[in-house]
């Protein structure tokens, strides 16, 4: 189990907590010349630098959390990137969770929260997560107690009695809802994945995307068409259909993604899990929802 | 054999020139792979493959790209890429594989530069 100072939650209400929250965790840091990395959504990265002051705030590496962690599966990722060019132990602040995102960037938020858990050996980043408690759901917050060993509420740091470990909440694997029924839907396998492509192109180019974000979720796609040929024992089904504001693809087959940490860690590029890895930085937000009768992976383009 | 997929070699000097064309994937990759295996062969000292004519690659021509590269360093030869059009590009930027590679615009940046540099 990961001990209470490895990952913790700042529940905040208001600015002045949310600051002297972040501060005392990262002064210390800053005070023994380790490293410290800051990603929150871009209003509290200026209240921050106010702060802060111009002197500290070079000493900081900060992220808007909208882009690092747009999609939450990335963020783990980025944060390793940081830990490879930084000697000393990492004092990572990141708040994935703000009130105004949509239910399913939370659900795939808090599943990342969970599984940030297991990312690192004890004592090697230190995590703390600002959660808003006045304008967030209750359950976010109860999800926050599940998925943080460690809690700091009023200025008070305190384990949290309900941690569950690197599992996420039961609502994070409930089943995607049905795709509408008129969307796209195209069986494939080994021949078709240029079709696939082509398709994916021509939809994405109907839907308004601009040209870059065409090319890079044919891409994606592909990869994911790409994984089912490779790993599933048959082909798979394809999927395609507007949202307002984002084209959405899924992509189904009969193979299980045994790793949770599949595409959210940066491997070598000979090793497995680059296709999903390259899928999650290209897409605004990646669903996946694997077990024994398969795996459906959703993704988002805006 | 694979439609819309060629590969064709030219050999100047101590370097085999390696022109691929058509869509890099799952399908044609196997095909990239052997053609490279086979152009490290003995009195090659400099592979360059062109990029210039892909028209798609995605990770499983990168796996490609990242096995001729470790082939070259192991066996004590030279392995480089001619840029290729913008989505290749993306694929190499985005992965990190770009600063591990050698890249140029043209195949004969190098091949003059090897002429040169072993005349000095």
């Amino acid at each position: 189990m990961a001990p209470p100072e490895a990952h913790r939650a700042l529940f905040y209400r208001g600015d002045l907590e949310y600051l002297d929250g972040i501060w005392n965790f990262v002064a210390p840091a800053l005070g023994a010349g380790e490293p410290v990395a800051i990603a929150v959504p871009l209003p509290k990265l200026a209240l921050l630098r106010d702060r802060l002051g111009d002197e500290l705030s070079r000493q900081i590496e900060l992220f808007d959390m909208a882009e690092v962690g747009r999609n939450p599966a990335r963020i783990i990722s980025s944060v390793q990137a940081i830990v490879q060019r930084r000697p000393g132990r990492l004092h990572y602040v990141g708040e994935p969770i703000w009130p105004g995102r949509s239910a399913e960037e939370i659900r795939e938020a808090t599943r990342h929260e969970a599984l940030i858990n297991m990312a690192w050996r004890a004592g090697e980043v230190q995590v703390l997560c600002p959660y808003d408690t006045t304008r967030l759901d209750d359950a976010v917050l109860t999800d926050a107690e599940r998925t943080h060993p460690g809690l700091v509420r009023a200025g008070r740091d305190e384990p949290s009695p309900t941690y569950a470990g690197p599992v996420p909440p039961a609502a994070c694997e409930a089943p995607l809802p049905d795709p509408p029924s008129e969307s796209l839907a195209v069986s494939f396998d080994a021949d078709d994945l240029g079709r696939v492509r082509q398709l994916v192109a021509k939809q994405a180019t109907a839907a308004g995307l601009r040209r870059e974000r065409v090319a890079e979720l044919m891409l994606a796609v592909n990869e994911l068409t790409t994984n089912t040929i490779k790993h599933a024992g048959r082909g798979g089904m394809l999927r395609v259909w507007s949202e307002p504001g984002e084209l959405i693809c899924q992509v189904e087959d009969d193979g299980l993604i045994g790793d949770p940490l599949a595409g959210r860690t940066r491997g070598l590029a000979g090793v497995g899990g680059l296709g999903l890895w390259m899928v999650n930085q290209l897409c605004d937000l990646v669903e996946v929802r694997t077990g024994a009768t398969g795996s459906t992976v959703r993704v988002h383009a805006r | 054999m694979n439609r819309d997929f060629s590969v064709e070699e030219r050999r100047q000097g101590d370097a085999a020139v390696l022109m691929v064309s058509g869509e890099l994937d799952l399908r044609t990759g196997p095909e990239l792979e052997e053609r490279l295996t086979g152009a490290f062969r003995s009195g090659i000292e400099l592979v360059i493959l062109d990029l210039r004519q892909i028209d798609f690659m995605d990770s499983t021509g990168l796996r490609v790209l990242l096995a001729a590269h470790q082939r070259a360093h192991e066996t004590g030869r030279r392995f480089a890429l001619v840029r290729g059009a913008d989505q290749v590009e993306r694929v190499l930027t985005l992965t990190g594989v770009r600063d591990l590679l050698t890249v140029v615009d043209a195949p004969e940046e190098l091949l003059t530069a090897g002429e040169s540099s072993e005349e000095g």
